[in-house]
């Protein structure tokens, strides 16, 4: 299968090799233990492309990520930019409706796209020979989208019934989007990144082609290709046909004010919903602060959790079970947002369950992190699930390209392929219970819950109670 | 050698078509990319790797498969038990599930489950057990190929010395009440797609059947029937070498598979257990061409999830060419590819409707797996509640309309070649390799070595519009049984619209919480 690959490009991109601009392309690792590499480049309208040259299989993918997230929205354009999305399907200038998927299904590939709070995504993954067409096939769509009646209006069907999926027909969904609009208000991140239900009916279309305008930008899009290909020559391809994309971000996110993070602090919102099982959530607000701390967080934090696990009595999920204080617990960083990253442990309780019980019971635990050595054990734990971790990604082009994704993308870092070892083999012990103490301190949280009705006043009519 | 000159006279074509579209590229650089037909790739060029893996069989009746690969990091270890759930009478049916899961949680040789855990974590073991589609346990691990004897070392433990706490089974009890409990909250898609599903398979299977049982087998009512003697009863049924298979994959050395050959050498060799798949078999017996139909109302639903489905008893076991021809009609029907209004099926549910977000068909050829006698086109979609009637009234036509008047040649062509290539958009690794053939092979089948290629092969055959629409004629007139779920909440005058449809008969509207109540 290698050698059919390889022999396959190497010809292919003969002809277009001369095309191809001479830039030196920045190189990195990808995950320790595979020999895969990544070639970045900036196109001289801003474009970042990242190429992952991998001949294990005739397959190929694009990925583009942009910083167009639903923190991009304003209060009455809620949900535009999951609406756009939907439209990046629709129609580009001069193609017919529809013609995006049906020349990708034409050659067998497979896409689809999400939209997040701090981006929305689009991948599309196809036999490589169509490397070509689906460059010029984007490229339409980028740069020459059609948005138009009648298929805005009729976008707008789908979408609210999508909401009506993931959000009106869920009670914890439901009863999440008004705890949301509480404890972030006055930020983007008030509103669900579907949008009101108001909002999506009411989207105008010039609001769609300013938000285009605005935010699909080449300056604000990484493109990450990955497949049997050379990096110059997916370079020069790449040039081709995005090469002409203008546009500039202009738009620059406000800053959270400090009160943000302090003004819930000890705060409890808790509402109920037609649900059995009791949910609750406790949010150590942090912000995202400079982009060198993203790796060394996130690191931190998997460290932490190893060590509120290792426990003779098992890990702390298991010991709020066998202590019948929960049915379920997590805990994890929201590194992907942009100007806050909170830190959640989240708790699933039956009814009969009393979830202070189990708030004594972790933050009794946090303490005892914070009091136990930092052992080689732990250290080659982690380690070692790194190492399990790489090795998983190596095996699938598709993977790797993720994993440049996170790195570049969400850790601001493109060579960030062995850091979290280093990082764990020289940790400083006293620098990382210092950030135990500063991220999840016993008093820098506030609490939101969704109980069974009856148990507190209905989510429906749930207010701030300043 | 032909192959290769085949594939090298297939690449200058290809060449020389992205010359001349060069040349012309400054001509219609401006104009957009617009489908016209679908490329077929020349798959014929392609020298599929062969899947080259390995049996031993290891005497007293186990099978040991292999299929190394030296330029992975891991190995993948799976033990498939000879016993199956469909062997067990109902009653037995929940324990053995609790047998599945207390091989790990119940602790085994001198460990607790709170000591494997953590040596897992230490040691980046992946491992678990499970039953798969034939009602068999599964016992599976991977690791870093250096890990091996460690992962050999859990699986000895497990398989010849579990220990089955008593105190494990009462959490797993708890637990197992917990899940049930988060299930009945039934608030995402996934729950309530569960339900509407088991609903399906009570109008088709009738109540007693093993899948209509599937959320009641959860149920506290019998997970707290389940006891620790019975557990060790069905561990001794399973433990048996005799029809044991093994499958080992990735990088792993010679010393390790001796190994492993030898752990399964060691392991009792009893006499074969005999089971069938599914020995209830019989479908609800048709009394009229109406639509069976039952409403599960959920007051705080705004949006429907409705399941239509089409049962099929007299099709008998579908030949290699009928399963393409089902693969290609499915695909006209209703595109896996993602592709939103270029199917039959989405274009009416979504693109021209508006109604439905994700609406999906496909055909069933193993609903009682994997005898495939009884086969089904499951139409699945939602609707806002205030437009029920005309969703289902959409869905039904586009059905018969789709049966009735067939299909072009051009879509048969656009279908078949979008699937064919899509087969050689596949990432392929040793594991999922391995997995492919594990599954052929525990179905009963004889694998090909080059599964893709096969395939490619028998969809290529499908070049006739006029056989398709054969097939589509033969459904229509199968007189199958048709049935209706609907999970959300229709107001009287959309179930009036709904029920006055004179195809339609309904036959029991539940309230979701008098559901909950039932278990």
């Amino acid at each position: 299968m290698l050698k059919k690959c390889s022999i396959v490009f190497a010809l292919l991109f003969s002809n277009i090799a001369n095309a191809a601009a001479q830039s030196n392309a920045d190189v990195a690792d990808i995950v320790m233990g595979s020999t895969n590499k990544a070639y970045k480049y900036t196109l001289s309208n801003g474009l970042k492309l990242i190429v992952v040259p991998d001949t294990r299989n005739p397959l190929a993918t694009l990925h583009f990520i942009l910083d167009a997230g639903s923190d991009r929205e304003t209060p009455g354009t809620t949900g535009l930019a999951h609406f756009f999305e939907h439209m990046m399907f629709r129609k580009s200038m001069g193609a017919p409706e529809g013609n995006y998927d049906r020349v990708l299904n034409s050659f067998g590939g497979t896409g689809n796209a999400g939209t997040s709070d701090s981006f929305v995504t689009f991948y599309s993954s196809f036999p490589a020979p169509a490397i070509e067409t689906m460059l010029k096939l984007e490229a339409d769509r980028f740069t020459n989208l059609d948005i138009t009646e009648p298929y805005f209006s009729t976008e707008k069907g789908a979408v609210i019934s999508e909401r009506k999926l993931r959000v009106e027909n869920d009670p914890v969904q439901r009863s999440h989007e008004i705890l949301r609009s509480i404890v972030q208000r006055g930020t983007p991140m008030e509103w669900m990144t579907i949008g009101s239900k108001a909002d999506v009916e009411n989207m105008s279309l010039a609001a769609a082609k300013q938000f285009y305008k605005d935010y699909y930008t080449p300056d604000n899009t990484l493109l990450v290709l990955g497949g049997p290909f050379k990096p110059q020559q997916a370079l020069a391809m790449v040039e081709k046909y995005f090469g002409t994309w203008q546009g500039k971000l202009t738009k620059k996110r406000t800053p959270y004010l400090a009160s943000y993070f302090t003004r819930d602090l000890g705060k409890s919102f808790v509402c109920s919903a037609p649900v059995l099982t009791k949910r609750y959530q406790i949010t150590y607000p942090a912000p995202s602060k400079n982009k060198d701390d993203a790796i060394e967080n996130l690191i931190y934090s998997t460290l932490f959790q190893a060590m509120l696990d290792d426990h003779l009595e098992g890990t702390f999920n298991r010991r709020l079970v066998k202590l019948q204080l929960a049915t379920e617990f997590n805990f994890y960083k929201m590194y992907w947002l942009n100007e806050t990253q909170p830190y959640l442990a989240s708790f699933a309780l039956s009814k009969n369950q009393d979830f202070e019980k189990a708030k004594e019971f972790w933050l009794k635990n946090v303490q005892e992190v914070l009091n136990k050595p930092v052992t080689t054990k732990i250290k080659n734990q982690v380690i070692k699930q790194m190492a399990v971790s790489n090795a998983e990604s190596a095996e699938l082009m598709t993977s790797l390209v993720n994993t440049v994704i996170d790195n570049t993308f969400f850790l601001h870092n493109f060579k960030a392929a062995g850091k979290g070892e280093e990082m764990i083999k020289r940790l400083d012990d006293k620098k990382f219970k210092s950030w135990i103490k500063t991220n999840l301190n016993e008093k820098n949280f506030y609490v939101t819950g969704i109980v069974p009705t009856g148990d507190a006043t209905p989510c429906t009519n749930f207010k701030l109670q300043e | 050698m032909t192959m290769k000159l085949k594939f090298f006279i297939s690449l200058v074509s290809l060449l020389l078509a992205a010359k001349t579209n060069a040349q012309q590229s400054d001509l219609q650089s401006k104009r957009p990319l617009v489908f016209s037909k679908p490329v077929p790739l020349n798959w014929q060029s392609v020298p599929f790797q062969s899947i080259n893996y390995n049996l031993k069989s290891i005497d007293g009746g186990a099978s040991l498969y292999s299929l190394p690969s030296k330029s992975v990091l891991k190995f993948s270890l799976k033990v498939v038990l000879p016993d199956s759930i469909f062997s067990l009478s109902p009653q037995e049916r929940t324990s053995y599930g609790a047998l599945s899961d207390l091989l790990i949680l119940g602790g085994f040789g001198q460990l607790t489950f709170e000591q494997i855990q953590n040596f897992l974590s230490v040691n980046g073991i992946n491992l678990n057990t499970y039953i798969n589609q034939q009602g068999r346990i599964v016992l599976s691990a991977n690791a870093l190929s250096g890990d091996f004897d460690l992962v050999l070392g859990l699986i000895q433990q497990m398989l010849f010395s579990p220990k089955f706490d008593k105190s494990a089974l009462d959490i797993w009890k708890q637990e197992s009440n917990d899940d049930f409990t988060n299930l009945m909250d039934a608030n995402t898609l996934e729950k309530q797609m569960r339900i509407v599903d088991n609903q399906a398979n009570i109008l088709a299977l009738g109540e007693n059947h093993y899948f209509s049982n599937s959320i009641k087998r959860t149920s506290p009512a019998e997970i707290n029937k389940v006891t620790n003697e019975k557990i060790k009863q069905l561990y001794k049924r399973a433990f048996n070498r005799n029809g044991l298979s093994v499958w080992i994959a990735g990088n792993y050395s010679e010393k390790n598979f001796s190994s492993l050959q030898q752990l399964i050498s060691q392991i009792p060799e009893n006499l074969p257990q005999v089971y069938t798949w599914l020995p209830e078999r019989t479908l609800t017996k048709k009394k009229d061409n109406k639509i069976s139909t039952i409403i599960l109302k959920k007051s705080d639903m705004t949006q429907a999830n409705v399941t239509m489905r089409y049962y099929f008893s007299n099709f008998g076991q579908l030949n290699k060419i009928e399963e393409a021809q089902m693969m290609l009609i499915s695909e006209i029907f209703s595109s896996t590819g993602g592709v939103v209004g270029n199917d039959r099926f989405t274009k009416a549910m979504r693109a021209d409707s508006g109604i439905s977000y994700s609406p999906h068909a496909y055909f069933n050829a193993r609903v009682l797996f994997p005898n495939t006698n009884l086969s089904a086109f499951q139409l699945n979609f939602q609707s806002p509640n205030e437009r029920l009637a005309e969703a289902v009234a959409i869905a039904k036509k586009t059905w018969s309309t789709f049966l009735s008047k067939g299909i072009s040649q051009d879509e048969l062509d656009v279908a078949r070649t979008a699937l064919m290539n899509r087969l050689l958009a596949s990432e392929e690794t040793i594991f999922n390799q391995s997995d492919d053939i594990m599954g052929q092979i525990l179905r009963g089948k004889v694998p090909y070595n080059n599964p893709i290629e096969f395939t490619l092969v028998s969809l290529d055959q499908l070049r006739d519009v006029t056989k398709i629409n054969s097939v589509l004629k033969m459904l229509e007139s199968s007189n199958p049984l048709p049935t209706l779920v609907v999970m959300g909440n229709p107001d009287a005058k959309q179930l009036s619209l709904l029920t006055k449809e004179s195809d339609i008969n309904l036959l029991k509207e539940l309230d979701f919480n008098a559901y909950v109540k039932s278990f």
